[in-house]
């Protein structure tokens, strides 16, 4: 035996007491929250299609009826898409896009993948969320939603980083890691296996004070490679912890 | 319990002793491993859709390792030297007590990488382009920080490349 051998062994020699067993029961529910703040769509085509006519009949009330002067708003009103029928689908559906759906410029054969805000109206569970984004396929005009996130803690735009998801195979497609940022970050990173890598970031058209990002599948293939995001203002600072 | 919640729970049961001691090996604390190790594994349980039939263990490994060496770049850390520490010659193996607090000892003048290297190849038997692959790094970074650790926990190491792994390349 060897020095080498004799250090193998010594580390894999058990402890002197056992480590504590993994608490199972808060694993399964706190693995089940993060579960909670996505929302995998699992229609297809019909829902792609429910969300086009959904667009088209908002846009003719919203031509039939002039708008107001403006006014501040909140970012989702509960009753935007009130005057419209639900799309008649079991599965949970992504409203309009608040504000413009940001292309990642990354080609699939299901189309661009693109993402956007969408509202959230749920006022019992989550007063303060009024917003999340989704991300989906474009392929001309047909917008196909694939997974929609949230924040589910808080509000939607405290200071930091929010509804991070993302990073896996969906419908046959690689969905990037993507989320947004509420804050004035001009560059936001992450560190995957000792690389640094930085992120795609859009401003949200609807409040500039929010910046939606994305990583590129070859820099971040899950999400689970992730380490703790950092965002920099533009004069490089660091945002965050 | 939902549907794959037993499989997931015979995994935690097969897997946990190993992943908490490798933790426990990258901390030197147990507390700060046992909660790795659940973090590792609640994580693990979010994807558990994705990855229960494909390299479970894997996944729960790479998330282990992450957190553990996110934990490092945290402000509160210790700063290793490359200066080669005072300590014994040879390895005493004789007796259980000895060999884990000499372990425990000489762990601790390891740097982060060093001490990540080490616990995968030589913990978790990983050749030494799956710890490139893991830590994101060279193949001959791992051989060089693979080497000078040993150097510095005075290990012989000159037969590895043909005894191990069978990656020695």
């Amino acid at each position: 035996m060897n020095d080498l051998d004799d250090f193998r062994a010594a580390l894999r020699q058990p402890p002197s007491e056992p480590f504590a067993e993994p608490d199972l029961t808060r694993i399964m529910a706190d693995g089940t929250r993060i579960r909670r703040r996505r929302r995998v769509l699992t229609t297809t085509g019909g829902l792609a299609a429910a969300v086009v006519v959904v667009l088209v009949v908002v846009f003719a009330v919203q031509l039939r009826q002039p708008s107001p002067a403006p006014v501040a708003q909140p970012p989702a009103p509960p009753s935007s898409t009130s005057s419209v029928p639900p799309p008649t689908t079991d599965g949970p559906l992504p409203a309009k896009p608040l504000g413009e759906v940001v292309g990642t410029g990354i080609s699939t054969a299901a189309g661009e993948v693109v993402i956007f805000a969408r509202a959230v109206d749920e006022p019992q569970i989550l007063p303060d969320i009024h917003f999340g984004l989704v991300a989906g396929f474009r392929s001309g005009e047909n917008l196909e939603p694939v997974l929609a996130t949230n924040e589910f803690r808080g509000s939607d735009r405290s200071f930091g980083f929010h509804a991070t998801d993302g990073g896996e195979v969906l419908r046959d497609q690689v969905i990037p890691v993507f989320g947004y940022f509420a804050g004035q970050a001009a560059k936001i990173t992450t560190t995957v296996h000792g690389k640094t890598v930085q992120a795609n970031l859009a401003t949200w058209t609807e409040d500039p004070s929010v910046v939606i990002f994305w990583f590129n599948t070859t820099d971040v293939p899950d999400s689970g490679s992730l380490t703790p995001l950092i965002a920099y203002d533009k004069s490089g600072n660091r945002l965050t912890k | 319990m939902a549907r794959g919640d037993d499989e997931f729970a015979d995994f935690v049961r097969a897997s946990s002793t190993r992943l908490t001691h490798a933790a426990f090996l990258l901390t030197g604390d147990r507390h700060q491993a046992e909660d790795a190790a659940q973090t590792a594994f609640t994580r693990t349980y979010a994807a558990w859709s994705r990855v229960r039939h494909k390299d479970a263990y894997g996944y729960a490994r790479t998330v282990l390792m992450n957190h553990v060496i996110d934990g490092w770049r945290r402000p509160i850390r210790e700063y290793a030297t490359e200066t080669m520490p005072e300590g014994p010659d040879r390895v005493d193996v004789d007796k259980a007590v000895t060999q884990r607090e000499w372990l425990t000892s000489v762990l601790k003048t390891l740097t982060d990488r060093e001490r990540a290297v080490v616990v995968l190849r030589h913990f978790f038997d990983l050749p030494e382009a799956d710890v490139a692959r893991e830590l994101g790094v060279s193949l001959g970074t791992v051989k060089s920080t693979n080497s000078r650790a040993l150097a510095k926990l005075r290990i012989e190491a000159d037969t590895e490349d043909t005894l191990i792994g069978g990656s020695g390349r």
